[in-house]
């Protein structure tokens, strides 16, 4: 809470170490029709996701929630602070609409665990996180079928989710608050080493898991 | 032979990820903090793994307008202290004071007026003469009491809670700065898995 560099609503300083810009929304920001509806559009996605999630999945969608819960631990330096892994490109990619119930859980037990974000802005991060990854799912999905595209979506997919995120999220404040653009530069800006990170890390996911693993991918049953 | 193959890939993989973890989370991170003793303030610095921050650069600048105050540098146990300057004891100003080893790593502290100001009145009394004040009291002690002798005594028990409390503010200090624990981590790992496990009890098949 010491520092003001950065428009200090959006930011949640480590006390006295540096600052780390977090993809959370902390509480007590948000007006409460954006609460109200982002906490509706996760209900509705969330039921979605489940309602579609296949009995055999299961697991793979917790594995998938558990990396995501632990990812934002990892901090990537940048200048004076750091900003975390997000990696709901890899999600989106793997998941599709189970992304909504694997980002809400881990987004729960980092409220309740790290304190990052909280329970009364659960709905809006979980769709600002989840949204992107679900875009990404069907923006990058025919291209993973061809072997030759995979690396490319791969990165793509991890790539965009963040920046996508990260317009959400400014979206989210300048619609409580306002200056979307001032907000959406510094936001952007400072995932922007995240998104090249992500980008590589889903890349390298991806084709591994397609060479390993490819049902995970589910490439082969869906056309 | 091919699935022996995975398991090892996979094992290495997990074992490069959780070398990773601790190092890619705590580098960079030197603490510092800093707490008032009677007119000094005293801090300590240290890396994240507990070395001390020796002969590193203070900085302690006014929080509001990032003006700076006054520079030292830490001894070979990485601690420093500074007399409280007049100008920020008059403005009432915030310290954050800024710990620069040289290499990249930096790390802050914001020490808020209240903290080191005390109360107003007596504070004002205690500038004059810091040291003497123990002496003083005791030897008024002997003499008749008064109001003065009891600010003297009010200070002087001032000065010792300050002396006997600093490990414990440092020891808050200290674990504030904690992040997650392993245990956090590792519980949220179990919540979720547990969390499959009842999805896919719901979602099975009773009939088979």
């Amino acid at each position: 809470m010491n520092e003001k560099y950065f428009p200090p609503q959006i930011i949640r300083i480590e006390i006295s170490q540096h600052k780390v810009v977090y993809m959370h929304i902390s509480e007590g920001i948000l007006s409460v029709p954006i609460l109200i509806s982002g906490g509706a559009l996760t209900a509705a996605g969330t039921a979605i996701g489940l309602k579609k999630l296949d009995y055999d999945r299961i697991m793979g969608v917790a594995i998938l929630a558990a990396t995501f819960f632990v990812a934002s631990l990892i901090h990537v330096p940048l200048g004076p602070g750091s900003v975390h892994l997000v990696l709901n490109g890899l999600l989106g990619v793997v998941l599709g609409w189970a992304s909504f119930p694997a980002i809400l859980t881990a987004l729960l037990l980092q409220a309740i665990f790290f304190q990052y974000g909280g329970i009364v802005v659960l709905g809006v991060n979980t769709f600002n996180m989840a949204v992107p990854a679900l875009l990404c799912f069907y923006l990058v999905r025919p291209w993973l079928a061809r072997p030759k595209f995979r690396p490319l979506a791969g990165f793509v997919g991890g790539f965009l989710s963040v920046f996508l995120s990260s317009l959400l999220m400014a979206l989210a404040l300048a619609l409580s608050d306002s200056g979307f653009l001032a907000t959406a530069k510094i936001v952007v800006a400072a995932h922007l080493p995240v998104m090249i990170i992500e980008g590589f890390i889903t890349m390298f996911t991806v084709s591994f898991l397609a060479r390993v693993k490819p049902e995970i991918l589910q490439l082969e049953s869906r056309s | 032979m091919l699935i022996l193959k995975k398991i090892s890939i996979t094992f290495c993989l997990l074992v490069a990820v959780f070398c990773l973890l601790p190092s890619i989370s705590q580098a960079h991170k030197v603490r510092i903090f800093a707490y008032a003793e009677g007119n000094t303030i005293v801090g300590e610095t240290a890396f994240s793994g507990g070395r001390a921050a020796k002969d590193s650069l203070i900085i302690v600048q006014d929080a509001a307008s990032a003006k700076p105050l006054l520079t030292c540098r830490t001894d070979d146990h990485g601690q420093f202290r500074f007399q409280i300057p007049e100008e920020a004891r008059k403005g009432q100003l915030n310290l954050r004071i800024i710990i620069n080893t040289g290499e990249g790593h930096r790390g802050e502290w914001l020490l808020e007026a209240a903290e080191y100001l005390g109360d107003g009145e007596g504070e004002s009394v205690s500038t004059r003469d810091q040291k003497s004040v123990a002496e003083v009291a005791l030897a008024s002690m002997t003499t008749k009491p008064s109001t003065t002798d009891e600010e003297l005594i009010r200070r002087v028990v001032e000065e010792a809670m300050d002396k006997k409390l600093s490990p414990i503010k440092r020891m808050l200090a200290e674990s504030q700065n904690k992040g997650p624990s392993l245990q956090d981590i590792l519980g949220g790992i179990g919540y979720i898995l547990g969390l499959a496990g009842i999805i896919a009890y719901i979602k099975s098949n009773p009939k088979g």
